[in-house]
């Protein structure tokens, strides 16, 4: 294989590589985002829950 | 502190490098372990962790422990090349520049750390902070080249992930957590220093100052014993204060007096002459690893099988 085609080559392997990573992340804190959401009402919800139970 | 010697490996090489050698960066054998204790600490832990968060939590451990290990490879890059060991590593066989190693492990740390504050907790992030600077600065730069108890400092940075894995789960630190620590703090010179005993003309090669090459073989054999005794009843201390039942008790037990008669066979006896094979130093290195995976096996094993009549 030649030396422009087998460097093509690599950089392509590598880009795909780099957005697979990146899209991992992407949907690593959208699946935090969601569960912190989550648990934030959920507190608000018990602490209205204790407020109005006074 | 200590230059970094200019490489013999072309400055930039003459193909890019491919992704396969910047994973190569992260040493993802010595991941397995670092995942694995994590992940046996974050279960292990009294409480409950959303299945997302307990995935970003060991997913950060890993991510920061490839960026340490990266940035390990960028300072010895040199010290690599010249051992047949490691001389295939990305770096010394000349596969990738410097700065990308560096740049890549820089990133790598850094996204670790600002994802495990923002996903579990900003305790957690300064634990996997302190541990990657312990990793890459104390030992890789400090430590490393000057002392032969490098190892025994050195440590203490493959002893933090069953640390940050419970401390995501409960909050805070407590003595549990601190004693798991210090089980892979104890664990470590005899685990390493076992490898350097089979390898040491590598090491002697190069001027890096390995127990063996300084303080000679047997002065290293009875340290891997004292290492080994102090072990045993370590182990124990979990199940002796009842943050641990019975079957991590037993386990530790059996797989800490196991380790130490392996100990005791390296400790209790001298190389024979260079045709020496040096099989149970192998074999010692071999348990090690193994004694690991089980002992933290065990820990979880012990809080979520409790078993009827046996368990705490």
């Amino acid at each position: 294989m030649s030396d422009p085609e087998n460097r093509r080559r690599i950089l392509a392997a590598r880009n795909r590589a780099l957005g697979l990573v990146l899209l991992g992340f992407v949907v690593l804190f959208f699946a935090i985002t969601i569960v912190k959401r989550g648990q934030t009402s959920a507190e608000a919800t018990s602490v209205a829950l204790v407020g109005s139970n006074r | 502190m200590t230059a970094p010697v200019v490489s013999k490996a072309p400055a930039m090489p003459r193909m890019p490098a491919a992704w396969r050698d910047f994973f190569a960066l992260t040493k993802p054998r010595v991941l397995t372990l670092v995942i694995f204790t994590g992940l046996c600490g974050l279960l292990a832990a009294p409480g409950h962790i959303h299945p997302v968060l307990g995935f970003a939590t060991i997913f950060c451990i890993a991510v920061g422990a490839g960026g340490a290990a990266a940035l390990n490879q960028w300072w010895e890059a040199d010290l690599d090349a010249g051992m047949k060991r490691t001389a295939k590593r990305p770096l010394p066989s000349g596969r990738m520049d410097r700065d990308s190693a560096r740049d890549f492990g820089i990133a790598l740390s850094g996204a670790a750390v600002v994802t495990m504050g923002l996903a579990v907790g900003w305790l957690c992030a300064a634990i996997l902070l302190v541990s990657i600077i312990y990793y890459a600065v104390l030992y890789t730069i400090w430590l490393k080249p000057r002392t032969p108890q490098n190892i025994v400092i050195g440590g203490g940075a493959g002893a933090f992930p069953p640390l940050i894995g419970w401390v995501a789960v409960t909050g805070h630190v407590t003595l549990m957590p601190v004693l798991l620590f210090f089980v892979i703090f104890m664990w470590t010179p005899p685990h390493f220093w076992a490898l350097a005993l089979f390898v040491k003309t590598d090491y002697a090669k190069v001027g890096i100052p390995m127990m063996p090459v300084v303080a000679g073989e047997r002065s290293t054999r009875w340290q891997i014993l004292g290492y080994s005794v102090l072990l045993l009843p370590l182990t124990l201390v979990p199940w002796w204060i009842g943050d641990a039942g019975r079957v991590y008790g037993a386990s530790a037990a059996v797989l800490s007096s196991l380790f130490l008669a392996l100990a005791v066979r390296v400790g209790l006896r001298d190389r024979q002459g260079d045709e020496d094979k040096m099989k149970p130093e192998k074999q010692l290195f071999a348990y090690s690893i193994l004694y690991l995976f089980a002992l933290f096996a065990a820990l979880v094993l012990d809080r979520w099988v409790p078993i009827v009549g046996f368990g705490a």
